[in-house]
């Protein structure tokens, strides 16, 4: 009888070698940047792991940072402590490095009965672009906040006061107006709103007369 | 694009605040404490236990700041003098350790040059993500709280709605607004600095993490080199690096190793040892050890007070090994008494940790949530059925057919496969091959709802909610070596690597098991158990394990 040469236990241990070896070597390849997802992924990972090639400047172009010398400028001329609405993004991005709070965070991020339930559409600034969806029911943008505001005073919250409008167009996180769309935006914001800043990324209109 | 400037403060800030005082603080316990000689024995081990010293002096620091209504920004000051009192007691001449030694040997010399090529990788690739994650809502945390000097809020950080209350555990967003006082400069630029830091002492506790299980001089610097190479669950995230759950991993890391280590210094006993000598062994050998219990306990604190869902992985980690090495005394082939050892040395710990962990619940709630527990129906079904099967798998792999009946070997084999094939919902687990199949819940991150045969109700969690990419398909490869490692090595390292193997992908397949698990953390959470399968450390282990093999097959 022929006697095996190789045993079952090495046998079966290079199998699973072959296997851990391919995995490692294709989860490898992702972060060496020869792929755009892992190999064998069934969805689209998002940005969570290293790569070798990966351009810093992504972080700083869709992240708060080209906006802090115009943060800085609306935080010393509003009310410390009072209530802006913005796009999502700009949301985050300008109540976390001033005094202001946002009225319009990601869904996750809102407490079951808040400000922001009672206050504007998410999309709002999004939808203006669009032809106004949530604001043809009301005379103006002016009559839409002044409703929104006593619902929230009404729950015991504070009134939206501000409203920023960020004009970045290099941000995919922002989803706001195209530039063709923006000049309409902004007379319409302007002709309701005192404006009272205009800065290289962010416009800052009031809602509420102080 | 990024001002240098910036950048330069905020990592001279992030030295300042999160390694000076530590590195000061473990230097000057090494001159003064002997038992520190034997314990921090790498440069790498000093640095995690900076970090680790560094959030517990800052946490102090903040909490006396926060009740005497002392201003944040007068911190710079503060440690300044403190670091600077540590200096004068590392300078004192008298002391019981004339001189600290901390040595290297090749591959810690190898593992210090990887993490630096690590960490300069990481300074480009950085914490900020191009998409809006979670994070932003963490920044906003950390700078109401620099702004008002508190960790106590009066209104919620982000939307500002009244409340006063401590809206999530704040240790980590603390030390972000001590490093924003002293730099001066915005959240976000410290939030993006911080990558390379954290990713470098995750990797050094992550090392002592395989080092204590794999007694072997080069497989734990190939488990971190696949730790930084294999896409897994959210541990291997780097650049989410910041985030406080992920700062939490490095002393999560650091307690299984100090649990180990604790071990390993105490005598070695036998299973048949009564409950009155172990618990005679333990307080002995607290006794003995004292300052590494000190670090223990820190690193609890530091857990709870950054991430406190971490302890639970600790809990289910060393529970579950426990539970699988219960039947390592029918087992001739574990000669070793390592085993042996553990299981004696957990016994009281983990009765000690369940009595604290009710006791505090009671204390800080006035409740026991075991009594809810205990009236729900389903944790009669889903309880059982999980310990029941573990029980199975503990008998299985201490069972084998040399040292006993072949029939009964045989016998259990099949009931166990069988059990097992009863417990895992099957069309689930092909839905984690098969996106399109998935049932989802309400969100990504709520579990859905899941009848068995017998009409309870139990929960199963998403797939697509981070454990698709940290199973597939590493994590899932992971399962069978872990096992074949188990019965061909039996030692401490594969016992706990397959035990967590197991039992964290049981947790995210099996309705009786998730059910179960779900009743010690927020449900939505549960899913994350799958962190408790070592990857990295598995298959550096197989590589190893493979390479000695094939030498003997010479």
């Amino acid at each position: 009888m022929i006697k095996p040469k190789v045993s079952i236990e090495l046998f079966l241990a290079l199998v699973l070698l072959v296997l851990v070896s391919l995995s490692t070597l294709f989860d490898s390849l992702y972060h060496f940047g020869y792929y755009k997802k892992p190999v064998f992924s069934k969805n689209n990972i998002p940005p969570y792991h290293w790569r070798i090639n990966y351009p810093p400047q992504i972080n700083y172009l869709k992240s708060s940072l080209p906006y802090l010398n115009d943060i800085k400028e609306i935080d010393s001329i509003t009310e410390a402590g009072s209530v802006f609405y913005s796009d999502v993004a700009t949301s985050y991005y300008v109540a976390i490095s001033s005094k202001l709070y946002a009225a319009n965070p990601k869904s996750n991020h809102r407490t079951a009965i808040d400000r922001a339930s009672a206050t504007a559409h998410p999309s709002l600034l999004h939808n203006l672009c669009h032809g106004g969806k949530y604001a043809e029911q009301y005379d103006s943008l002016k009559e839409y906040f002044k409703a929104k505001n006593s619902e929230n005073v009404k729950n015991g919250f504070s009134p939206i006061k501000y409203l920023i409008y960020n004009k970045d167009e290099s941000n995919s996180n922002l989803r706001n107006c195209r530039k063709d769309q923006y000049a309409a935006l902004t007379s319409k914001l302007e002709e309701e709103f005192n404006i009272l800043f205009k800065g290289d990324y962010l416009d800052l209109y009031q809602i509420v007369e102080q | 694009m990024y001002s240098l400037s910036s950048l330069a403060f905020t990592h001279l800030a992030i030295l300042y605040v999160l390694f000076v005082p530590g590195v000061l603080l473990v230097l000057v316990s090494m001159r003064f404490i002997r038992e520190t000689q034997v314990l921090i024995n790498g440069y790498d081990l000093l640095i995690v236990f900076s970090l680790l010293f560094s959030i517990g002096l800052n946490g102090a620091i903040g909490f006396i700041f926060t009740k005497f209504y002392i201003g944040y920004e007068h911190y710079i000051l503060v440690i300044g003098l403190i670091d600077l009192l540590l200096i004068v007691a590392l300078l004192y001449k008298n002391t019981k350790v004339r001189r600290i030694r901390i040595t290297s040997n090749t591959e810690s010399k190898v593992l210090y040059i990887f993490t630096g090529v690590f960490f300069i990788i990481m300074l480009y690739n950085g914490g900020l993500l191009d998409i809006l994650a979670d994070s932003w809502w963490h920044m906003a945390y950390a700078n109401r709280i620099a702004e008002s000097s508190s960790y106590i809020l009066d209104r919620i950080p982000l939307t500002g709605e009244p409340i006063i209350s401590i809206v999530y555990a704040p240790l980590w967003h603390l030390q972000l607004a001590f490093i924003k006082h002293v730099s001066g400069e915005e959240i976000p630029y410290i939030w993006h600095s911080l990558a390379p830091w954290i990713v470098m002492v995750t990797i050094f506790s992550y090392y002592r993490l395989a080092s204590v299980l794999v007694k072997n001089r080069w497989t734990p610097l190939v488990s971190v080199m696949l730790f930084t190479l294999l896409l897994g669950g959210i541990n291997s995230y780097f650049r989410v690096s910041p985030w406080p759950g992920n700062v939490s991993y490095v002393f999560w890391y650091l307690l299984i190793f100090l649990t180990f280590r604790y071990i390993d210094l105490q005598p070695d006993q036998k299973m048949t040892v009564s409950t009155v000598d172990r618990l005679h062994y333990l307080i002995s050998g607290v006794a003995r050890n004292k300052y590494l219990i000190f670090i223990v306990l820190l690193s609890v604190i530091v857990i709870a007070g950054v991430h406190t869902a971490q302890l639970i992985w600790y809990l289910i980690a060393f529970l579950g090994y426990y539970l699988f090495i219960r039947h390592a005394d029918k087992n001739p082939f574990i000669s070793q008494c390592e085993i042996y050892k553990d299981y004696s040395v957990l016994t009281p710990i983990i009765g000690m940790l369940i009595i604290v962990l009710l006791f505090v619940e009671f204390y800080l709630t006035g409740n026991l949530s075991i009594k809810a527990i205990l009236k729900d129906p389903k944790n009669y079904v889903s309880i059982p059925i999980m310990f029941g099967s573990i029980w199975l798998l503990s008998r299985l792999l201490n069972q084998t057919e040399k040292n006993n009946n072949y029939y009964w070997y045989s016998l259990l084999a099949i009931f166990t496969v069988v059990s097992l094939y009863f417990v895992i919902d099957w069309g689930h687990l092909r839905a984690l091959f098969v996106p399109s199949m998935e049932v989802h819940g309400r969100l990504p991150h709520v579990p859905r709802v899941y009848k068995d045969i017998q009409g309870v109700t139990l929960s199963l969690p998403s797939w697509s909610h981070q454990i698709r990419w940290g199973l597939l398909y590493s994590g899932v490869l992971a399962i069978p070596v872990s096992i074949y490692l188990a019965v061909m090595r039996r030692d401490r390292g594969s016992y706990f690597l397959a035990s967590g193997a197991i039992i964290g992908f049981l947790g995210v397949s099996s309705p009786y098991y998730y059910t179960a698990l779900i009743q010690l953390i927020p449900y939505t959470s549960m899913y994350r158990i799958h962190l408790i399968i070592f990857t990295p450390i598995i298959f550096s282990l197989f590589f190893t394990h493979v390479w000695v093999l094939i030498k003997n097959n010479d």
